[in-house]
């Protein structure tokens, strides 16, 4: 059995003419990790409101763990499928920080206990243990973030899904970011990750999807899709500087190789 | 009975949804005369069949309103969108229809007052549909309106569909960490929803503060009175269409002259 199976899935929004999302054909199994790549108003958000029940497909379907979404509630989907949105002040409410993290955890019916552990581990893990008593509208950008994470990893569920993660996020930051989802990966977790960034996405994702116009475009390795120019270029991507390098190279006569992501590795093959 | 409930939903959701868009309380972009004429007209026909409606209650005088009402409307080519209010309107109307029989069991009287509402409803639509919110505040500032009040009514009218956008944001978020809206009694039921109303709040406020920095640094209120790129002038259509709605009040008051009555006998 697939964590996530998509069939045929075609949506439009209630009223409106346009296909936002076409024939849309995805298995996602456990412990991938995916970047979902494309131009701004491809459809990837509506494709990840699929995966936890908040849309539901207007034809096909959509299987979480052999569940139909049109079946199951949004509450019991958000227990397997974790998604964290775009902007953190979308969903920040509470008066401390440890009242917004416990916040999933009330809904889903934990007792105090568990509550207060769990918590209390999310804020160490995330490096907000000073913040606990302090109100999140008042923390910047990068620990709003975290706190919007905190939120939907305190409850473990088994896909944790982030919308643009890297935006507004400092150099720091985002190197946090990535050393927190490598982390996740070796624990198990199945990550898929909506991103413009493909050096971001290297780093965190083995699998990239790209998605133009509702369609998937292509689904391959992401160590096969930044050698390919044209199609970074219809998908309004940055080659990254590495693969364009090695490309040039090979033009002048010098073979590296095609499976070198990072930098170390390419001063490595120089070397050899 | 599940079907029908289930049809029930899909009905309301349909309304509601139609209700909170807000391109349908406001303009329906067409070319035709009615969309040209100058929204100062348009104003004077709408309030002048609003304090006509409410002068008489004869049938025949009201009746005879409702049909001058409607024909800007087919003018402006909204024959269609009329249709589909009448459908809105028409549980209003039977109520009204309903209550006056009830208190008079007068039914003149009572389908007087039901085109009194269609007078009423319709001629606010004149307006209201066939003019953008741009006209409409350059039409208050041609009125004389201060300029600060303008600007903050048309940009409360352009912030709308950002605010729905952010809320249905807000309402996805939030249902992804197990909020359930639906759950539990009234209180409980208006409970759930403050998790999705302080964020709105927040962002609002945020937005807000954010939009009056950016006007400032490009010098909104240097000046009292600031000119305006678009203008709104009479021309000969305005002309035409204000002499033959004042030709139609003056027909009125002679008739009423001619006959005294006729339109007062109930």
């Amino acid at each position: 059995m697939k964590l996530i199976e998509i069939k045929d899935l075609y949506f439009k929004y209630p009223f409106e003419e346009k296909y936002v999302l076409t024939n849309i054909n995805l298995c996602i199994d456990s412990n991938e990790s995916i970047a979902i790549l494309g131009p701004n108003g491809s459809g990837k958000t509506t494709l990840i409101k699929h995966l936890n029940g908040i849309l539901k497909p207007t034809k096909g379907e959509v299987f979480i763990e052999g569940k139909n979404t049109k079946e199951k509630s949004v509450a019991e989907l958000s227990r397997i499928v974790g998604i964290v949105f775009q902007n953190p002040d979308h969903q920040l409410f509470s008066n401390t920080v440890f009242e917004e993290i416990s916040f999933a955890l009330i809904n889903f019916g934990f007792n105090k206990e568990e509550i207060d552990r769990r918590v209390k581990e999310m804020l160490k893990y995330f490096n907000l243990e000073k913040y606990e008593q302090s109100s999140p509208l008042l923390l910047s950008g990068g620990e709003k973030k975290r706190v919007a994470l905190a939120s939907i990893l305190c409850y473990d569920p088994k896909i944790i899904v982030l919308d643009e993660p890297t935006v507004g996020l400092d150099y720091f930051q985002r190197t946090a970011l990535i050393n927190i989802i490598k982390k996740l990966k070796k624990e198990g977790k199945t990550i898929i990750t909506i991103t413009h960034d493909i050096d971001f996405a290297l780093e965190v994702a083995e699998r990239g999807i790209i998605l133009k116009d509702g369609k998937i475009i292509k689904d391959d390795l992401l160590i096969n899709i930044i050698y390919e120019e044209e199609l970074l270029n219809e998908a309004n991507l940055v080659q990254p500087t590495l693969a364009k390098l090695i490309i040039e190279l090979e033009k002048s006569g010098i073979k590296l190789g095609r499976n070198i992501t990072t930098v170390e590795e390419f001063i490595r093959s120089i070397n050899l | 009975m599940v079907e029908t409930l289930q049809q029930l939903k899909n009905l309301f959701d349909r309304l509601t949804y139609k209700m909170i868009r807000p391109e349908l309380f406001f303009i329906i972009k067409k070319k035709s005369l009615i969309h040209n004429l100058d929204p100062r007209t348009k104003l004077i026909f709408s309030v002048s069949m609003l304090i006509l409606a409410l002068l008489s209650t004869s049938l025949t005088y009201l009746f005879l309103l409702f049909i001058v009402t409607i024909i800007p409307l087919f003018l402006a080519r909204l024959s269609k969108e009329l249709l589909s209010i009448l459908k809105f309107i028409s549980l209003f109307a039977f109520l009204v229809f309903f209550f006056n029989y009830i208190f008079t069991f007068n039914l003149y009287l009572s389908f007087a007052m039901v085109f009194r509402l269609l007078v009423i409803v319709f001629s606010f639509l004149v307006f209201s549909l066939t003019t953008s919110p741009d006209e409409i505040v350059l039409m208050l500032y041609k009125l004389r309106f201060p300029f600060s009040l303008v600007f903050s009514l048309s940009l409360s009218i352009r912030f709308i569909p950002t605010l729905m956008r952010d809320a249905t944001n807000i309402i996805d978020a939030q249902r992804s960490r197990g909020l359930e809206t639906q759950k539990g009694n009234l209180i409980k039921r208006i409970k759930n929803y403050i998790p999705v109303f302080i964020p709105l709040l927040v962002i609002s406020i945020n937005r807000a503060m954010n939009v009056a920095e950016a006007m400032e640094s490009r010098c909104f209120g240097a000046v009292k009175r600031p000119t305006s790129f678009y203008d709104i002038k009479f021309n000969k259509l305005d002309f035409i269409f204000l002499f033959f709605f004042f030709l139609f009040i003056f027909f009125l008051i002679f008739i009423n002259f001619i006959f005294p009555f006729f339109f007062f006998k109930i």
